[in-house]
């Protein structure tokens, strides 16, 4: 195992904001450190646009590039909006405006719709993370998020999360994840995938910033109907572990955390889920309904620049056929498929069916716990080995994911150590809606000094 | 005459414009500009989100009620997915399967037409064909509609404009829609089929239609043109059609087949409409009677019936009527005043005229206390010269003059005065006495009881 290390490897977020209080580091230096080992690390690809010729007034950050940014690039990692400059900026970008600058928009799986970020218009992204010389996939979709934290050039990031993108990435990249209660973080200003699975999610080095973060992002946002304030949930000093068995190595990461929460007090249930197999058929029928719905506006009519059509058609097809990549078409050809008016019954219906039998399961012992603690996914893989993936075994990487966000739920990624084969694990905590505040208090508890262990740095 | 073996059966769906601000984004454009009324969640800029219209919700609500409708308690905005460039989401927000009101029905002379369901979606935007290209225009992108769908319940172009008078009727009531065809806030979409049995007969669907005229003509054209085929030994089949105003036919569109399949999906974006009944009945409360309870409300206060059909039809003159019915003494002739006599002499606004002097006026001549002459005279004077009744009566002396002894002075007056028509009187010429009774209205400028004077005349001379 191999980190690539940077000035700001072992450096917090929290840590950064007290040195520039000090006044032992100024905004300009930092700034000049950030582009000198960005630059250093360009083989990673990490960044889509980057923006140094600004005077930093707040410590610079990076961003995910389906985050509007008003006046600036939001490309989504697509063709389709290459050039594409948003008008409005987005409520999690406004919010951050308090407290930093955007100096980066970086690398995603096109529209967000993959696991491994390779599917970007701008080439795939590698992790800072690598094996026998080889890089590791970051993970996707927020590829790029994970990387520019890992690899210390952003104090942290901020990722979307439909199935898996913020804490898929942040497992394989070494950080603390957090997919937040759907409707605690505003969506307004991210670039459409599923509106009724998106949230934007918190990329960290140490829980300490993630918390940081989430107390800077929550409230009511009134350009998001479906968001609404948060109020902290009541610990019960109680989790929960899945009966089956799912990974021996994270089974036995696990039974470590379950042992040192033990002692901490945490009283420990058994839990077994009948329908949790049924997620991620369930999550690629409803995602990829509503992507396929959300993706509709990209057209001839509105975006780039359609070569002179000949026909009505032709800003549909043709545009649509030359702009897209090849994930996003089979998604949109499966979404469209599902909602069709003959197969929307037995897709569709019998999805949202399946999974209201889901809720009524998980809400039970959701209910009993303050986190249920579940593996998110194996060892990593190589970066070259995701670069010709087979779509299903990609998709195949939001299983442990995808249905928190089908329920709404709060989940957040814990490092928790490496594999046998050197790569980073992870553990993954799932708490009730606006359980956020159990996911931090348990993960307090649970954390084994990852960040100082592999980081170098000091929480 | 073959054509009255067939029964038609029409149903209409309604595109009524709700008189209010776009239904999901905030603009405040000039509409006259061109793409100057658009907000960024009209032309679907990425990551923008719905807000919701609460005011255009209500007036939905409020058109339901008045429509003898079940407000429902749960509904639901989905997306219908077509490919349109007047259409930047690529799909409509659109209540199919959960819509707001169901189940209502207006009342006609002719029968009770069923309001299948009234359902909430967006208008599209504009497009221009020209030659060598299209323009779109987006102002009117995203605006509110209720789509008011009716049952096959009409049976002639007659009742399909009889009830189209009704609905826009009660949307004024309900202040939900402007219903100015000319600006397209109403917008007709017929179903026609024919029968020669009680079972409808296959089904054709006119589109886009935008006046009352219109909607007529395309029916009795297409009710025609179904006639003709069935007479011939053919064959109707379910399609899409449209109308061709200048040449008076109506023209294939799209056959069943070729439909779209919209592939409608609930909007994730928008929490459902959430209504408790309590709430429901509350808005009701608020709500004016319908136009039917409010003719009889009417007729019962003793107006007479044209005069009813006045106010029903005229929400400003009712409202006005309204208002003065506690402070006024006579209530039908306060609607014969207004029928008769305020909109010629207002120019049929409302504004110039106040309600407390209308009733000022008919309470005194009702009091007999100024002649009716006199009272049309105040009328007149008070609207042009935006004075108080009260003062103009004072000062042009205009109260009745009651004292006997006075009129008798007056009657002896002209008595003397035309001694030669007395000697006639006396003579057998009892018809002057009208002529005496016309001197002394004419010296008084009317200030005089007709049947009371007359009674002191006939004693004067006898």
């Amino acid at each position: 195992m191999e980190l690539k290390k940077t000035t700001f490897s072992s450096w917090s977020y929290k840590k950064i904001i007290e040195e520039v209080q000090k006044k032992s580091i100024s905004l300009t230096e930092i700034g000049n450190i950030l582009k000198e080992d960005s630059e250093k690390l360009k083989d990673l690809n990490i960044f889509i646009s980057q923006d140094f010729d600004q005077t930093f007034t707040k410590i610079p950050i990076a961003i995910k590039d389906n985050f509007s940014i008003k006046g600036k690039k939001t490309t989504a990692g697509s063709l389709m909006l290459k050039d594409y400059i948003s008008p409005i900026n987005s409520t999690v970008v406004s919010r951050l405006s308090k407290h930093v600058d955007f100096y980066g928009k970086v690398n995603l799986d096109e529209f967000a719709a993959g696991s491994f970020g390779v599917t970007s218009a701008f080439g795939p992204t590698k992790s800072p993370w690598s094996k026998g010389g080889f890089a590791l996939s970051p993970g996707g979709s927020s590829s790029g998020s994970a990387a520019v934290v890992a690899a210390g050039l952003s104090f942290f990031s901020m990722g979307s999360d439909t199935g898996g993108s913020v804490r898929l990435p942040s497992a394989w990249c070494g950080l603390f994840g957090l997919k937040p209660t759907y409707g605690v973080l505003s969506r307004y200003g991210i670039v459409d995938f599923g509106s009724s699975l998106d949230v934007p999610g918190i990329m960290t080095k140490t829980l300490g910033d993630c918390e940081l973060v989430f107390s800077n992002l929550i409230g009511k946002d009134d350009k998001d109907l479906t968001t609404y304030d948060y109020s902290p949930q009541t610990s019960k000093k109680r989790v929960a572990v899945l009966k089956e068995a799912y990974y021996d190595q994270v089974d036995k990461s696990i039974f470590e955390s379950v042992n040192k929460l033990r002692s901490e007090g945490y009283e420990i249930l058994e839990f077994s889920s009948k329908y949790l197999e049924y997620a991620l058929p369930i999550y690629y029928i409803l995602a990829s309904s509503e992507f396929a719905s959300n993706l509709s506006r990209y057209t001839g009519v509105f975006y780039n620049k359609p070569e002179n059509p000949k026909k009505i058609e032709d800003l549909y097809n043709n545009f649509r056929s030359n702009y897209f990549g090849e994930e996003i078409k089979r998604r949109i050809i499966s979404g469209n498929f599902t909602i069709h008016s003959s197969n929307r019954e037995g897709y569709y219906n019998q999805a949202k069916k399946v999974l209201q039998l889901l809720w009524e399961e998980w809400s039970i012992i959701l209910d009993k716990v303050d986190a249920v603690l579940m593996p998110i996914s194996k060892e990593v893989p190589l970066f070259k080995d995701t670069i010709n993936f087979d779509p299903l075994e990609m998709h195949k990487m939001d299983t442990y994911t995808c249905f928190v966000n089908l329920l709404g739920i709060p989940a957040m990624t814990v490092p928790i150590g490496l594999f046998q084969d050197g790569s980073p694990m992870s553990i993954q905590l799932i708490s009730k809606p606006m359980g956020e505040n159990l996911l931090f208090e348990v993960g307090k508890k649970m954390d084994n000094g990852f960040f100082e262990k592999y980081y170098g740095g000091q929480e | 005459m073959s054509r009255e073996k067939y029964k038609m059966s029409i149903g209409l769906e309604v595109h009524a414009q709700i008189n209010t601000e776009k239904l999901f984004s905030v603009t405040s454009g000039d509409l006259d500009m061109p793409n100057s009324n658009v907000a960024n969640f009209d032309i679907a800029i990425p990551g923008t989100l719905p807000r919701m219209n609460s005011t255009a919700v209500k007036k939905a609500i409020d058109t339901g009620l008045l429509t003898n409708c079940e407000i429902q308690n749960y509904s639901r905005f989905d997306r219908k997915h077509y490919f349109y460039p007047d259409l930047p989401f690529g799909f409509q927000i659109s209540q199919f399967f959960y819509p707001i009101a169901k189940n209502g029905f207006i009342q006609l002379d002719s029968g009770k037409i069923a309001i299948e369901r009234i359902h909430m979606e967006t208008d599209a935007g504009k497009m221009i064909h020209e030659p060598e290209y299209s323009i779109l225009d987006f102002n009117r992108l995203g605006v509110g509609l209720m789509e008011i769908v009716t049952g096959p319940d009409i049976h002639s172009a007659e009742e399909a404009k009889a009830f189209v008078e009704q609905l826009i009727l009660h949307l004024k009531y309900a202040n939900s829609c402007d219903c100015n065809m000319e600006d397209g806030n109403l917008r007709f979409d017929v179903n026609i089929s024919l029968s020669k049995n009680e079972k409808l007969g296959e089904r054709v669907e006119i589109k886009n239609l935008n006046s009352i005229k219109f909607m007529i003509q395309a029916i009795e054209i297409e009710s025609n043109r179904q006639i003709d085929i069935l007479e011939s030994g053919g064959v109707v089949y379910q399609e899409t059609r449209g109308f061709d105003a200048d040449r008076k036919e109506t023209f294939f569109m799209r056959s069943k087949e070729d439909a779209i399949d919209y592939r409608y999906m609930p909007d994730g974006n928008i929490p459902p409409i959430v209504l408790k009944t309590e709430d429901i009945e509350l808005q009701r409360s608020k709500l004016p009677e319908s136009p039917n309870v409010r003719r009889k409300n009417l007729l019962d206060l003793g107006v007479g019936h044209e005069q009813a059909d006045f106010l029903v039809n005229r929400i400003d003159w009712f409202d006005f009527f309204k208002e003065i019915i506690p402070i006024s003494k006579n209530i039908s002739q306060i609607a014969n005043f207004i029928t008769s006599d305020l909109i010629n002499l207002t120019g049929d606004d409302v504004k110039k005229i106040r309600g407390e002097y209308l009733s000022f006026i008919s309470n005194t001549q009702t009091n007999g206390d100024i002649s009716m002459k006199n009272a049309k005279f105040l009328l007149e004077e008070c609207i042009k010269t935006e004075r108080n009744p009260r003062e103009i009566m004072e000062e042009h002396n205009l109260l009745i003059i009651k004292d006997i002894d006075k009129i008798k002075g007056l009657v002896e007056e002209v008595l003397r005065e035309n001694p030669q028509e007395v000697l006639r009187y006396k003579s057998g010429k009892t018809n002057l006495l009208q002529f005496f009774l016309g001197q002394i209205i004419r010296k008084t400028s009317g200030r005089v009881d007709p049947d009371s004077t007359k009674d002191i005349l006939l004693s004067c001379l006898s």
